[in-house]
Formats: C-alpha cells, structure tokens, sequence
C-alpha cells in the first residue's frame, strides 16, 4: 500500500508539471527549444511513416503505361510554353511596376528569397490542420514564415525544429490572415474554418460589391505575409439585410490535400531574407 | 529481464507512434485510433512497475511535438490516464476481454475529456462531434491489441 501512495504522489506531481508546461507554451511562449529538440526525436518516425505513400507513388509510376507518360509529357511540354510566354510578359511588367516604383520613390522590393520544401507529414484533425515540412531552423526557417504551393498560399510555419518545422495551415479554425478581394481592392481578413475546402471572409462591409468566382489574394497587412500572393476564389456569397457584414465563403487555391512540394518564401524586411538573396532566390 | 522488457515496450511505443503519424486521406484522418493511448494503456496494466506516469508525460510530450498542441496537452491527459490505471491494473487485469474493453473506452473518453478541457481554456476549442471519432475505432480494436502485445510480453518481456 506504501509503494501505491507514492504512485500517486508522483502522477500527481508529473500532472503539476504538465499544466506548468501548458502554462509555459501558451502564455509565456518559452518552451520553443524543449519542442525543437523533441522535434528531432519525433523525425525519425514521420519521415519512415510518410515512405510507403512515396514508393506506391514509385511504384504506380513504374507501372503507369507508355502512352500516358507520353500524354503528360505532351501536356507538361505546353504548359512550359504557355508559361514561358507569360513569363516574359511578367519580365517587362516588373521592371515597368519597379521604374514605377522607383519614380515614387518607393522601396518595396520585389523579388524574396524562396527555398523549396518537401512535406514530410501531415495532421488534419477536427479544427486543427498542420503540416511537417523537412526545412527547419538549419536552413534559416522562422516562425511566422509563409508557404506557398504552386496554386497559392498554403500556410505559415508555426513551429520551428532543426531539422524540419510544423505549418499552420490557412484552413486551420486558429488561423487568420488579412487579404483584399483583387478586383475591387476591397480588404477583409480570411479565417480557417477547419475544413480544408473553406475560408470565411469577414468584415466585408454591407454595401461591398463581391461576385462568386473573384479572386483573393493576400494584403501584406500584418507584414506577415507578402502582398500580392492567391489565396482563395470567391465560392459563396450571403447578404442578410440589415446586417452590418456580409457572410463571404472562399475555397484555397493552393492544393492543400495533395501538394507535396512547397515554396518556402523570405519576406522583405527577415534578417535571413537578404543573405544569400541571390544565390537560391527564384 | 528488465532490459529486454523495456527494449519490447519502447519498440511497441515507437511503433504506435508511427502508425499515428501515418498519412491518411483527408475523410478518415478523424477515426485514426489513438494507436498510442492504447499501447501505453495495454503496457500499464500488463508491466506497472515499468510503464509508469513518468512514461505517460514523456509520452504525452512527443505526441504534443506530433500534433503541434500545445506542450502539455497530451502530457497532462495521459499523466491522468496514468493515475487512474495505477490505481486499478490488478482489477483491470482480471477483467474479461468485453468489459476490459468497456474501461478501456472510459479511459478514451477521460482522456479527449482532459485534452478538450484545456483547448477550451486557451480558447481553441475542436469543432465538431468527430474530435470523438477515434474512441469507438479504437475500443473496437482494442481486444485485438490486447492479444497481440499479450503474444509480444509472453515472448520476449
């Protein structure tokens, strides 16, 4: 009976220490480095848990038949071209927008240094929707950092280990991030709703012109985000009369279930944003 | 003895930490079984003077890392956990398989109890009835568990 009355002091004990470290994380922010370190004990596990998704995809293209291949490749072989078209476009757009600029006397700069990252896991859970993504403090990541896919913004890194860090996704119920509608430059601030298909737009004024299908791209309020990135199209929109806002839905843009490969971007004004600017900037 | 012991249970932890880091498609992520709850319940019971509290909040703190929650989250549920079977294995042991499963089950709903308590006092509730999906996937598992690590202890701890 003695043996099972210091069981209990002891569980009480770690129990105490647990709310302590509650306490620490949420309030006090000061448990960054047990989390990193824990970050690399825990690595292991989800790089081998994320293996046999890539060798069915090994496999699966493997067994994917010539012609198919053959029609991607056709298919990827225009998508180039159209891209390198538009390329060009943009090429003399950006330097037209930057003599702009410069006439104004402003001093944005426009290119960031990115860096691609590759998922390692990911954790969507009721409310909560996070990524593991295998660039961490080692490659100068920071907490607060945006990703981006290939269709537009993804999430912010929220923690950081040294070898890889956790992202927030934009879906995630916690998250927000200030944007404005791209037609009519109207801002508003997007939030997860904790499904991966939906944004909430809030605090769209009554009165505001909103059409189904427009595009949102982010504000660069916050200074968090840059400015000028996609992050979600226009899906549903509900006035109630009288009301103050308008209920505004939006579906990402950025593939949140599938993408694998992700841009990691420096954002102007990040110490680590002008080291090596040029070398791995794209 | 003991090392081999503890050299088997670490393993079988690492293991349920895998499988619950494994990637799912986004409509069954909610009913992936707490794969590690169970694997640690299963080791208090069967090997108490191994697998303690101390275990849990370790535990409980990688589990944390995995989910990006906050630190402490998982550590405070399972330390509970913890508690309540060190106070109980030797009736939990004896127990037929049905009603094993049955207090397994009530030791799930402590455990999502403990963890919903503290996000809804830092202000980050779950949305939606499926935060509870996983206790009656894993309780349906959990006789299979149970025989499957019994095989395991047998063997070689």
């Amino acid at each position: 009976m003695m043996a099972r009355a210091g069981y209990h002091r002891r569980t009480l004990g770690w129990a105490l220490l647990a709310v302590l470290l509650i306490i620490s994380d949420h309030y006090l922010g000061y448990l960054a480095g047990i989390r990193s370190g824990l970050s690399v004990l825990v690595y292991p596990l989800q790089v081998v848990s994320g293996k046999p998704v890539e060798y069915l995809e090994v496999v699966a293209g493997y067994l994917g038949s010539r012609e198919r291949l053959l029609e991607k490749n056709a298919t990827l072989q225009d998508q180039l071209v159209t891209m390198q078209v538009r390329l060009q476009r943009h090429a003399s757009l950006e330097e037209e927008n930057l003599r702009l600029r410069e006439l104004l006397a402003s001093s944005i700069r426009l290119e960031e240094r990115v860096q691609v990252a590759q998922l390692v896991s990911m954790d969507v859970g009721p409310g909560q929707h996070h990524l593991v993504v295998d660039q961490g403090s080692r490659h100068d990541v920071y907490t607060g950092q945006p990703l981006v896919d290939a269709g537009g913004v993804m999430g912010q890194v929220l923690h950081v280990g040294p070898f890889t860090s956790t992202v927030l996704l934009i879906t995630d119920a916690r998250h927000a991030l200030p944007v404005v509608l791209n037609r009519t430059g109207v801002r508003a601030v997007a939030e997860g709703t904790g499904s991966l298909d939906r944004l909430r737009l809030r605090y769209i004024g009554g009165n505001v012109d909103v059409r189904e299908g427009e595009l949102v791209v982010s504000s660069g309020l916050g200074g968090k985000f840059p400015q000028g990135y996609p992050v979600a199209r226009v899906s549903r929109v509900k006035r109630n009369p009288g009301g103050e806002f308008i209920e505004v839905e939006a579906t990402p843009v950025a593939r949140m279930e599938r993408s694998r490969k992700f841009l990691l971007v420096w954002h102007n004004g990040h110490p680590a944003a002008d080291r090596a600017g040029s070398g791995q900037g794209g | 003895m003991q090392a081999v012991g503890r050299r088997t249970i670490l393993i079988s932890l690492a293991i349920a930490l895998l499988l619950s880091a494994l990637p799912m498609p986004g409509w069954a992520e909610s009913w992936v079984p707490m794969w590690v709850v169970l694997v640690y319940i299963y080791w208090c019971i069967a090997r108490p003077e191994l697998v303690g509290s101390a275990t849990a909040l370790a535990l409980g703190l990688l589990l944390d890392v995995q989910q990006a929650s906050v630190l402490g989250e998982n550590a405070l549920a399972l330390v509970i956990v913890a508690g309540v079977v060190g106070g109980t294995y030797p009736r939990l042991r004896m127990y037929p398989l049905i009603r094993q499963a049955i207090a397994v089950a009530l030791l799930l709903l402590l455990y999502l109890l403990v963890r919903l308590g503290i996000r809804v006092m830092l202000g980050t509730p779950p949305t939606g009835w499926l935060y509870w999906a996983p206790v009656p996937v894993s309780v349906l598992l959990w006789p299979w568990i149970f025989l499957l690590l019994r095989d395991v202890r047998r063997r070689y701890a």
